[in-house]
């Protein structure tokens, strides 16, 4: 074990850590504009600002790796190599009209508005088409009691949400609004609020121990 | 006290020991002893004395044989020298050390090692029990070789060649061995000869040294003038095999045939082997048993001449009477079975060698290890012969059967015929249709959907909030959602900027999605060309904010720090900052902003604004625009007894019902219906996938019955 390699890091991760923990509990208007507190919010500011630095880089190194991968896929012509072709000179045309008109040009809102957004609202809508097959197929394969109750929820719920079998002028529609209502603003923000209670421990518990040098990401 | 070396690990024992204190080895070989009545028989032509005159008689015996050894000997000399040692000392033993002294020079005296200076020193004075035995046979041995010499040189050499034959090997640490009394005992007794020696009067009287049985084997050969007997005697331990008859015609010229007398005197002699090396002049315990006459080259008329003895004979004279071995019943039943036979036959006893090295060094007969490792064998009928119980043979048919179907050529399976996704395609036929549909329904005349009636109440105070902001200060909407969710987020998120845009509230958007300010161009673009609203002067992008929760957390305390450019700025800022527009002054932090407005479809981006933004964003409220499977999650915030969240917008019912209450226009109406024709759509679809399984499940029941 590298003593003095693994103080070094834990004392730079525990103490960066702690810096910016400590920006939580000061109010910035209370700050005074010099002094020691004033230092190490400034201290602060700049360790985020490396941050966010580093994740732009991260970034970068993400779309570089993205296209060597598929480059050497085209290359060794494995498997669904046509679709890394394409990729690749849509990522090089796009790249290089980014590069020279601006990420703001109308050249690249063109190409946003006219391929991008729409493929991936067709995406979205074949969720709808893919959720309707499953649902019916979960009703008419499998005739269990949590598919029974699976469905019907999601029947009551969708009834409930808007026009469809009932129309909001209808007597019944008012009743199953409010059933879709009690059902997500109490039994779903329930199990939501659950969810985020166990979020929330498991952060603080993973805070500290990097903060206690219990768990070193960065390596011994 | 005298000690004795043990040959294997060098480990000095004591005189009398049998057997090594370190290793167990044995320190005397084992030699059987002949017969008394054998070594009387060899002392016979009055070379070695009656076994009555041993202890009495002895001067007149050994007389003879110092006198007989003298003539043509060139250890005469030597021999006439008187007897200086002491009483305890056998006086034999000592002038034969000093006779023999005179033979052998010896190595220079400053290269003795002192054991064997003591030694030699010792010898000069030695007592009976510290004359070393060894030397005085080997000094024998000496003087005999010397004395065959000249008539060996006149006829064929064959015993210089005999006696380079002979095997050298010697028992490891055998030249540093002590004889010791108890020696006697196991070695047979020598008769002295041509010297004046007494022998020792402790001696046993069936016991004779064996140098000095050597030294009878020579004797009679120079005094008939031909080594015969003594070669003869040589073969007798030979194995029956090589004693072949020599005929009269193959006899060598210059040796005559012996007569019978002569062979039977030398067959009676006790014979030992050349106990000293050529070279070196190193005694040899071996026996005469140790002789390898495999390795001598004999003349042929020796081989014939032995080869008239019968073995038989000698077997059944010499072999003790024993009874056959016999095994007892329960040795029997736990010997094993004898499944391999071995094809080599174990040969007669007096045909095996004997151990000339180690802990077993004498014995003869040792079980041989090359018969049972390297020799091939050949395995018998018993055992092929298998036990196989019902079950192992089971198992072995299993085995067979699975080996041969492995072989067998299994035919292609036919190739299931592709099912048309009949039903994927209905439902998507259906939803597309449904969606389709409301847009000539204006055209065909049908009502559409009516608007919602029932009002959330969550609705009224986010409408509230949105009339109370004032409009000197911007308000932030964030973008942070993917184009997939614009169809939904685009129709929600469009009645609340309306509604801003319409109370002439400027707006400042931002995203950490790098797809999000190019939709909140086109969102905003769109609604401002309704109210006249101008990008730069009524709303303004900033752009893309990397470095996810980290960056929100920094654009909430220093938003001029991390957003620098903008997106899409009027030609006025078009090279300058975008903290430059008017529509941004006095903002430095994310409180100083009227309101922030957060379009998300995913939870974790929800939570992160919601979090990361909430120790600086002060008084300013936080309203979320959400899609409607986000909202669970995210209502928590909102209905804390201190909400981080102001309010919440989601879902299409909400937006319209958010414009019927806020005033604005309803031109949602083609979407509405397709909103709710889609939802039909899938309750339908939802209902007949229950009744399709409610329907089979009705066949089964009816179809068992």
């Amino acid at each position: 074990m590298k003593i003095g390699t693994y103080l070094l890091w834990a004392a730079m991760a525990v103490g960066t850590g702690l810096i910016v923990l400590l920006g939580y509990f000061v109010q910035i208007d209370q700050i005074p504009a010099d002094g020691l507190i004033r230092n190490i919010f400034e201290l602060r500011l700049l360790i985020m600002r490396w941050a966010v630095l580093l994740a732009a880089v991260s970034l970068g190194i993400g779309l570089f790796n993205m296209f060597l991968v598929h480059w050497m896929k085209v290359s060794e012509q494995r498997t669904g190599w046509k679709y890394s072709a394409v990729l690749i000179v849509t990522f090089l045309v796009t790249l290089t009209l980014g590069l020279i008109f601006g990420p703001d040009s109308r050249v690249v809102l063109f190409l946003f508005n006219s391929i991008q957004l729409p493929v991936e609202t067709s995406l979205s809508a074949l969720l709808a088409v893919t959720l309707s097959m499953a649902g019916f197929r979960l009703v008419a394969q499998r005739k269990d009691l949590i598919s029974l109750v699976f469905v019907g929820t999601a029947l009551i719920v969708l009834i409930g949400s808007g026009p469809g079998l009932l129309s909001t002028e209808n007597l019944f529609f008012g009743f199953f609004a409010g059933l879709r209502n009690w059902l997500a603003q109490v039994a779903a923000a329930g199990g939501a609020r659950g969810i985020l209670l166990g979020v929330a421990l498991g952060s603080i518990v993973t805070g500290l121990r990097v903060l206690l040098a219990v768990d070193r990401p960065y390596g011994d | 006290m005298a000690e004795i070396r043990c040959p294997m690990c060098s480990t000095m024992n004591q005189e009398a020991a049998e057997v090594c204190s370190n290793c167990q080895a044995r320190l005397t070989p084992l030699v059987a002893d002949l017969p008394p009545s054998e070594q009387h028989d060899s002392g016979a032509e009055g070379r070695t004395p009656p076994q009555s005159d041993a202890n009495g008689g002895n001067d007149d015996w050994l007389a003879n044989i110092r006198a007989d050894a003298a003539m043509g000997s060139g250890v005469e000399d030597h021999a006439a020298e008187p007897e200086e040692a002491d009483d305890a000392a056998p006086d034999w033993l000592g002038r034969l050390r000093e006779a023999d002294s005179s033979i052998e020079e010896g190595p220079p005296s400053d290269k003795i090692p002192d054991w064997m200076g003591d030694f030699i020193a010792a010898g000069d004075e030695a007592t009976e029990e510290e004359v070393p035995e060894w030397l005085s046979r080997v000094r024998e041995r000496r003087e005999a070789q010397t004395e065959e010499q000249p008539e060996s040189d006149e006829g064929e050499d064959w015993i210089t060649r005999l006696r380079e034959d002979t095997p050298d090997e010697q028992p490891a640490g055998l030249e540093d061995l002590k004889p010791s009394p108890d020696d006697d005992e196991s070695i047979e007794k020598p008769a002295p000869q041509a010297l004046d020696l007494d022998p020792p009067p402790d001696l046993p009287d069936t016991q004779v040294p064996q140098d000095d049985l050597a030294g009878e084997q020579v004797i009679p050969s120079q005094e008939a003038g031909d080594i015969a007997p003594s070669v003869d005697s040589v073969v007798d331990d030979s194995p029956p095999a090589m004693q072949e008859p020599i005929s009269p015609d193959e006899e060598v010229e210059w040796f005559p045939a012996p007569d019978e007398r002569e062979l039977q005197e030398a067959e009676e002699l006790l014979h030992v082997p050349a106990l000293l090396d050529d070279e070196t002049g190193d005694a040899s315990a071996i026996e005469l048993s140790d002789l390898n006459l495999d390795s001598i080259e004999l003349p042929d008329w020796l081989g014939e001449l032995k080869s008239e003895t019968p073995p038989a004979a000698e077997d059944e004279g010499e072999g003790p009477d024993l009874a056959p071995a016999t095994l007892p019943s329960w040795l029997e039943a736990m010997r094993p079975v004898d499944t391999f036979r071995s094809e080599i036959e174990i040969e007669a006893e007096e045909v095996l060698p004997v151990e000339s090295a180690g802990p077993l060094a004498g014995l003869r007969g040792v079980l041989l290890a090359e018969p049972v490792v390297a020799m091939p064998r050949s395995a018998s009928t018993a055992a092929a012969r298998l036990e196989v119980t019902e079950r192992q043979y089971a198992q072995g048919e299993l085995l067979q059967r699975l080996v041969e179907e492995e072989e067998k050529e299994i035919p292609p399976a036919k190739a299931e015929r592709r099912r048309l996704p009949l039903v994927r395609w209905g439902i998507a036929f259906v939803l597309l249709l449904a969606v389709i549909l409301p847009f000539g329904f204006s055209q065909l005349g049908i009502e559409g959907y009516a608007f919602p009636s029932v009002v959330s109440r969550d609705l009224e105070p986010l409408i509230n909030l949105i009339s109370g902001i004032p409009t000197e200060r911007p308000a932030l909407v964030v973008f942070d959602y993917t184009p997939g969710y614009s169809g939904e987020l685009d129709m929600v998120a469009g009645a609340l900027l309306e509604h801003m845009v319409m109370r002439s509230l400027p707006i400042i958007t931002v995203s950490t999605r790098p797809t999000g300010p190019p939709l909140a161009e086109g969102l905003l673009n769109k609604i401002a060309a309704g109210y006249g609203a101008v990008n730069g002067e009524s709303y303004l992008h900033l752009g893309y904010l990397s470095g996810g929760p980290t960056a929100v957390q920094l654009f909430s305390i220093a938003p001029r720090s991390v957003v620098l450019t903008g997106y899409h700025l009027p030609d006025s800022l078009s090279e300058g900052s975008v903290w430059e527009s008017p529509l941004l002054q006095g903002v430095q932090r994310l409180s100083d902003f009227n309101l922030v407005v957060v379009i998300t479809a995913g939870t974790d981006t929800a939570r992160t604004w919601v979090e990361q933004t909430h120790p600086w964003i002060g008084d300013t409220p936080l309203v979320m625009v959400l899609s409607a499977g986000a909202e669970p999650l995210v209502r928590p915030y909102f209905e804390a007894s201190e909400p981080q969240v102001d309010g919440i917008l989601t879902g299409l019912p909400a937006a319209v019902s958010y414009r019927q209450y806020s005033g604005l226009p309803l031109e949602t109406g083609v979407q509405w219906d397709a909103f709710g024709m889609g939802m039909l759509a899938v309750e339908l679809t939802l209902i007949a996938g229950g009744a399709y399984g409610v329907g089979l499940w009705l066949l089964r029941l009816r179809k068992r019955r």
